[in-house]
């Protein structure tokens, strides 16, 4: 079998543009040709508005799963995304975060994440436990000291973010606040036999990295408006949150890691 | 132009009726549990000058599990009683807008008016405990950040 499997690389790997990772057989699926490739994914001059906001008191609670704590008043973010030109191709991503805690650690979970492409869509899902879910996501170059991010999905405009650009940089620095924030995951497999509980159940963390800032600057929130949708669940986060908080505007490379599983 | 030595007092008189007030604030006692247990729970308040204040006020509190255990005025040129876990820093103005709650503190430093530096996992962690020192000096005589002229930014 083993000549056989090598064949079936070479054959592959023929197949594939300059450049490109070579892709693992019996790694993701379909096996000879898996939809993504193993990580640490790199995304090089991405871009990207983070704005903060802070949940009503009692909400976040409804939302995260019983390993982890809610840190009231905390940093929750709105992570708007475009990545030109990533390990798995370019594509939008957009994150809704909670701040929490797992053990005394404080983290990130994240609450919804939307991409527009499905090799992101797969490897996010299957890989760290990312509960994303296909969207349309734009995120506007500056224009007028103005940029804004929007999210669609099944024909509705259910998250509309806006920012102004200041002059200077936020007061803290954003590699620091990024890479100190642990992103978690609950990562849920269904069984194929069983619908009364996921085949796999696993309490996923991962830490970013964040390199070669080109852009760093602070940003004022002219709004954040949500939608009610029946197919998504973000204005129920955002319909009673702060969300007049600021955020930040940045341009540099990013770089997702394999994760771990904490339980 | 108005100089630290006009305003030690002031400064000194205030940084007393806060740690005061922050011993009297459940509220604070309740979020800022366990504060400076497992570390050095000394922050920085660097005032800048601006207007007509001719140098920095700069605030050393010396915070632990909810309590205030003291709040040192440090003279310009001198340095904290210990390394601060955190500093936030701004113009006296900002200060003032903060205090006064034109701006919010967390508002304030993405918008790049307040600097923080130090331990980044302690400002994710105690958030509330942060919003708490500001809504404290609400329970001071704050005539230190309204007495002067700081300017219009």
């Amino acid at each position: 079998m083993a000549p056989k499997k090598s064949s079936q690389a070479a054959s592959t790997k023929e197949k594939q543009p300059a450049g490109t990772p070579s892709r693992q057989i019996d790694y993701s699926m379909p096996r000879q040709n898996g939809l993504f490739i193993p990580p640490p994914y790199t995304y090089p001059k991405m871009r990207a508005i983070i704005v903060v906001f802070q949940c009503a008191p009692g909400v976040k609670e409804k939302f995260l799963p019983p390993e982890l704590t809610p840190i009231e008043y905390g940093l929750d973010s709105i992570f708007i995304a475009e990545y030109p030109n990533s390990s798995i191709g370019p594509y939008h991503e957009n994150l809704i975060l909670l701040q929490c805690e797992y053990k005394g650690e404080p983290g990130s979970f994240v609450y919804n994440i939307y991409v527009d492409d499905d090799a992101a869509f797969a490897a996010g899902r299957e890989i760290w436990g990312f509960p994303k879910k296909m969207c349309n996501i734009s995120l506007s170059q500056p224009e007028k000291g103005m940029v804004r991010g929007t999210l669609t999905r099944k024909g509705v405009d259910f998250l509309d973010v806006q920012v102004e650009l200041m002059d200077k940089p936020p007061g803290m620095d954003p590699k620091t606040m990024l890479e100190n924030m642990p992103i978690y995951n609950l990562k849920l497999i269904p069984d194929v036999a069983d619908n009364s509980k996921p085949v796999l159940r696993q309490l996923t963390v991962t830490n970013m990295k964040y390199n070669n800032f080109t852009t760093s600057l602070g940003a004022k929130t002219n709004y954040v408006r949500s939608k009610f949708s029946q197919h998504d669940t973000c204005h129920e986060i955002l319909k009673d949150a702060k969300t007049d908080m600021g955020g930040i505007y940045i341009k540099c490379d990013q770089i997702l890691p394999n994760g771990s599983v904490l339980e | 132009m108005v100089k630290f030595a006009e305003i030690e007092q002031m400064g000194k008189a205030w940084a007393a009726q806060y740690c005061k007030a922050l011993n009297a604030s459940a509220t604070y006692a309740k979020v800022a549990k366990g504060w400076g247990l497992t570390f050095d729970g000394g922050m920085l308040f660097v005032m800048e000058k601006c207007g007509e204040m001719e140098d920095d006020i700069t605030a050393f509190l010396d915070l632990k599990d909810g309590k205030c255990l003291g709040i040192t005025i440090v003279a310009p040129g001198k340095e904290p009683p210990r390394k601060p876990i955190l500093t936030l820093r701004a113009p006296m103005l900002t200060w003032r807008r903060i205090i006064f709650k034109e701006i919010d503190p967390i508002g304030a430093i993405m918008q790049g008016k307040l600097a923080l530096t130090g331990e980044m996992t302690l400002v994710m962690r105690y958030t509330r405990a942060a919003v708490e020192l500001v809504n404290v000096t609400e329970n001071t005589d704050r005539a230190l950040f309204t007495k002067f002229n700081l300017g219009d930014g």
